[in-house]
């Protein structure tokens, strides 16, 4: 949006002036079925839903679930009241609908999903940051073995450092289940990755 | 001092301990190993690269949702479970409210009476056999008179 100042001078007004007012024309004009609106709230959005759901889906599953986090956006915007911030609602749903999401037997879309960076050097040990991509893959294969509540419970706290209170209300429960879950998923996840050869060094075990 | 709890082991996993927290580990065993295996996790989390779409995949997406919308099947779904709900009330209300036909009283149940078996009638064991029973060798002779018994028995009118 363009602004001329008392100078004449042209320059760009602030996102953060603009945004709410037109965030909320779109969300009506989405609201009431604009396709182009529907669009533009997808566009703008779905880089970070995207972002969300890494981890608490498989990542050949990613595709699918974004596309039936964004159906259920539409459907459920009428019931959207603008109590919380729209973000907010969005977070919900999604961590909704991954929670729901079955695990597709497909493994065919993982040409869609941006390649992991390789390691140049080898044998990295488990001081290094980044695991390398075999290691990758196993923790997240582990991941896939928790239940879904486990997982999006050890997800939000331990990878997205959401707070437990915090998590209580996206997932609707209360802080003590929270917790419970959290407690147990670690335990597990723990107890894998020990009998994993590939990361059974990352708790003391022999390196493969 | 007590064990530590699981949100302190995952703080000291980090290394941000609070006072006497490091000591106790240092002399705890059971505290050491939950330390170590929490850290092993964090190392393991803190490792994973997050991964998203490909600019391919978000169009995709995109289109397929376009689709969905002009298709109407993003449209808001007739909630059809709803129209479950009166007809399962309507089966409780059944079940639990019904007059059911009072079970028809069954016929006394009568134990017919266990004929007894007649009493055995043994015909008296002939001469004739007991003289031929006289002149064969004791064990035969009782062989005889045995059998004649049991086939007399057997022959009896019940």
């Amino acid at each position: 949006m363009l602004r001329v100042d008392s100078q004449g001078a042209v320059a760009l007004q602030p996102p953060a002036m603009r945004e709410p007012a037109a965030a909320a024309d779109v969300l009506d004009r989405a609201r009431s079925g604009d396709r182009e609106a529907f669009r533009t709230l997808y566009q703008r959005h779905s880089r970070q839903v995207a972002r969300q759901l890494a981890f608490l889906v498989p990542r050949a599953d990613l595709e699918d679930v974004l596309q039936d986090v964004f159906i259920e956006v539409f459907r459920s915007l009428k019931s959207f009241e603008g109590k919380s911030a729209f973000t907010t609602w969005l977070y919900r749903v999604t961590v909704h609908v991954a929670m729901k999401a079955r695990r597709k037997t497909t493994r065919s879309r993982l040409d869609v999903v941006e390649d992991l960076p390789e390691r140049a050097d080898e044998g990295p040990s488990p001081s290094d940051v980044s695991l390398s991509a075999e290691r990758q893959a196993r923790v997240e294969a582990l991941l896939e073995q928790l239940s879904p509540k486990k997982r999006a419970v050890l997800v939000l706290h331990d990878l997205q450092g959401v707070e437990a209170q915090k998590i209580a209300e996206l997932v609707g429960t209360n802080v003590l289940t929270v917790r419970t879950r959290l407690f147990y998923a670690r335990k597990e996840l723990e107890a894998l990755a020990k009998a994993d050869p590939t990361l059974a060094e990352f708790f003391g075990g022999e390196p493969r | 001092m007590s064990h530590l709890s699981d949100e302190r082991v995952d703080f000291v996993a980090r290394g941000e301990e609070a006072d006497g927290e490091g000591a106790h580990v240092e002399a705890c065993g059971e505290c050491r190993a939950r330390v170590a295996d929490a850290r092993g996790r964090q190392k393991l989390l803190a490792g994973l690269a997050p991964y998203t779409l490909s600019e391919v995949g978000f169009g995709r997406v995109e289109a397929k949702l376009l689709a969905a919308v002009d298709e109407g099947e993003a449209a808001p779904r007739f909630p059809l479970a709803w129209l479950f709900a009166p007809l399962l009330l309507a089966t409780v209300a059944l079940v639990v409210w019904a007059p059911w036909p009072a079970p028809r009283p069954s016929a006394p149940v009568v134990i017919a009476p266990v004929a007894r078996p007649a009493p055995l009638a043994v015909a008296p064991v002939p001469l004739t056999v007991l003289a031929n029973a006289g002149t064969l060798h004791p064990a035969r002779a009782w062989t005889c008179v045995r059998t004649h018994v049991t086939m007399s028995w057997i022959d009896a009118p019940s």
